[in-house]
């Protein structure tokens, strides 16, 4: 497959780390990954994206889909954004002012 | 037995004119020789008919000149060493052949000379020679049991390893139905047929020749010939409408005029069947869920050749196998084409004509029916002077991405008629689609030219869609406005609304992001230049090099279209009707 999926877990913070090319054939993968992660009591849910080569909407909606569910759950979701071209997937879509970044992370310019 | 003048596996290159083996592609090797006839039969049955009379003869000469005290006992146990060897070469006859011979040479030479040519004379005689006799039969007929059951093995081994093999073939022409039929024919060159006929019923309901597949005995100008011959009444009383009614396999052995009568679709077609000199034939049906969907006519030219129940079963195995790759492929068609359908349904018919305007598109969908795209766009009059242009992207593929494809398309629309603002309509689009149970999102540009006395323009809004880009007649290209927010994420999203002045000439080109190479940085800034290339082109050329342009890639990874307004020069010259 294209895309590898690590998750470290902490006493309150869950950590996704996700390299490779995240697109409409392995979303799925991620997103099951992630589901599991939100089954661990933790407050915080960190997906990092920053290994990520590319993205596309299928992603995009992925990562909305975690941020609602964090939302309704009162829990946190933080983004570690990644390289350019994801960036630009929340630029363009402008959805970069409703997710969370995390905060170690540079924040994305717009 | 006549072989083959040419094995048709060989040298891609050596295929003899006229044949439609694809050589080239046969990594997978088929038994070449009849299946079910081994070429070394007769060579095997002569050998050991030769041993048979040789090893006795041999046996007997050696005997004699060993001079031993007793010739007969020794005689007996030699002779047991040819019929041994000629049971395993010859098979069975061989063998008793050979024990005949053994006995007849062992009475002549070993036993009558020893009594005087007197015999037999007393009960020893009797009981050694009818010792010899049952255990040289027992011995022959133990063996040749054994052969004949390596020899079935051996048959039933090469049908397998035919049926494997020919499974592959068709197997790797997936999802491609004339490709598929070909090979089916094709593989049964020339291990069981010289020419193979693969009819299928068709959308009409009549039964029509789809595949010729034929092998070097057969002259390819008769067999080019039988692709063209009429289609037939599944109801007729024609022998493969037959097949394909009952279901049930024919074998024609022999095969006679009147045999060649009954498979003749035509006067032309008896002619051509009578001229290829059609020896045995046999016709498979080719099963389909809930009835046949056709059948499959294999034919020997060759002098002698008689088709067995053994060939007729295995080519019905072959057509079983080849059903289900047949099958797969007509529900893939299928699937394909109601992905299509549905696809169709989600853009416009035909562009509106526009006066004093030029309006093109281009719409190349993801390849695989599987991912039905979210790409949609839209042209369409919203009052006396105004038109509508729409290019938006549901995120996601899929079925369920086709049928939010189809809400956004319809809810622009709607909401096209309680406003013109472009950025109030995409605020109910945005409303429409948080409405939605399921978390999808869409991406949308929409656009409103007013053409009014003398000038135009244009109104964009974009709800996390690139902008369109304006191309004025310099090769000057420009984003128009910022994108807003994707829709159906934000309660309160913010649409921001651009308005801009078009002169004669200028271009608006509006696109989705399967055109943006995402996986090359800055994306916008290619899709500008080449944008800015088009200065000059007329709408459809424009919509023509972007997308050429902007998708080198042979892989498309998602939909591309492109939509382009153009205002024409004359625009300028009088007020707009």
């Amino acid at each position: 497959m294209t895309i590898e999926i690590r998750t470290v877990e902490q006493p309150s913070t869950s950590t996704v780390h996700v390299s490779g090319e995240l697109d409409l054939t392995s979303a799925p993968q991620l997103e099951a990954a992630l589901i599991r992660a939100e089954q661990a009591p933790v407050g915080t849910i960190v997906l990092d994206l920053s290994g990520l080569e590319f993205m596309d909407s299928s992603g995009l909606r992925l990562v909305l889909s975690a941020d609602k569910r964090a939302r309704e759950s009162g829990r946190e979701l933080l983004i570690v954004p990644g390289p350019e071209q994801v960036r630009r997937v929340f630029q363009v879509t402008r959805v970069d002012k409703r997710l969370r970044f995390a905060p170690s992370a540079e924040q994305p310019s717009s | 037995m006549r072989r083959p003048e040419v094995a048709p596996q060989g040298d891609p290159t050596a295929t003899p004119k006229g044949t439609r083996l694809r050589a080239a592609t046969r990594a997978v090797r088929l038994p070449e020789f009849p299946l079910g006839m081994d070429p070394k039969r007769w060579r095997k049955l002569l050998a050991g008919l030769t041993l048979s009379l040789g090893g006795a003869i041999a046996v007997t000469a050696i005997v004699n000149a060993l001079n031993q005290p007793r010739p007969f006992v020794i005689a007996a146990l030699l002779f047991l060493i040819p019929i041994t060897a000629a049971t395993y070469a010859g098979g069975r006859w061989a063998g008793l052949l050979c024990a005949a011979a053994s006995f007849a040479c062992l009475v002549y030479y070993f036993a009558m000379p020893t009594r005087g040519w007197a015999f037999p004379r007393d009960v020893e005689d009797f009981v050694a020679l009818g010792v010899f006799l049952i255990v040289s039969v027992l011995l022959s007929n133990a063996l040749s049991r054994e052969h004949a059951a390596r020899m079935l093995s051996e048959v039933a081994q090469r049908r397998l390893t035919f049926l494997a093999a020919a499974n592959e073939i068709i197997a790797r022409s997936a999802l491609d139905l004339e490709k598929t039929l070909n090979e089916l024919a094709n593989v049964t060159i020339p291990s069981i047929a010289d020419y193979c006929v693969v009819t299928l019923l068709t959308e009409d309901r009549l039964l029509a020749i789809m595949a010729v597949a034929f092998g070097p005995p057969v002259r390819p100008a008769l067999a080019e010939n039988l692709m063209h011959q009429p289609k037939l009444d599944p109801a007729g009383e024609n022998a493969v409408a037959q097949v394909v009614r009952t279901g049930k396999a024919m074998l024609f052995r022999a095969v006679d005029d009147a045999v060649l009568e009954s498979v003749a679709r035509s006067p032309d077609h008896l002619g051509l069947l009578r001229g290829l000199g059609v020896r045995s034939m046999m016709i498979v049906p080719l099963p389909a869920r809930g009835g046949m969907m056709g059948a499959m006519t294999l034919g020997s030219v060759r002098p002698g050749r008689r088709y067995s129940e053994e060939e007729l079963t295995l080519a019905g195995d072959l057509a079983v196998r080849a059903a289900t790759a047949l099958e797969n492929v007509r529900l893939y068609e299928e699937r394909d084409r109601a992905a299509q359908a549905l696809q169709r349904s989600l853009l416009p018919a035909r562009l509106p004509d526009i006066s004093g305007a030029e309006v093109a598109a281009r719409f190349q969908p993801f390849t695989d029916a599987d991912l039905i795209g979210g790409d949609f766009f839209d042209v369409f009059e919203v009052g006396p002077h105004s038109w509508a242009f729409v290019m938006g992207d549901v995120c996601g593929k899929g079925s369920e991405a086709a049928a939010q494809t189809g809400l956004a398309r319809h809810t622009i629309r709607a909401a096209s008629l309680s406003t013109t603002s472009p950025r109030e309509i995409l605020g109910l689009l945005n409303e429409a689609v948080l409405r939605q149970e399921e978390d999808r999102y869409v991406t949308a540009t929409y656009a409103r030219l007013d053409l009014m006395e003398g000038r135009a323009r244009l109104v964009v809004a974009s709800g996390g869609h690139p902008s369109p880009i304006l191309l004025r007649p310099t090769g000057e290209a420009e984003e128009i406005g910022r994108s807003g927010m994707l829709l159906g994420v934000f309660e309160d999203a913010e649409q921001t609304e651009t308005s801009v002045n078009l002169q004669p000439g200028d271009a608006v080109v509006m696109y989705t992001d399967g055109l943006l190479d995402e996986r090359q940085s800055m994306p916008e800034l290619r899709l500008l230049s080449i944008i800015s290339a088009c200065k000059g082109m007329d709408a459809s050329s424009i919509a023509e090099h972007v997308e050429t342009m902007a998708t080198k890639a042979d892989v498309v990874y998602d939909d591309r279209a492109v939509l382009v307004l153009r205002l024409l020069r004359e625009h300028a010259r009088g007020p707009a009707r």
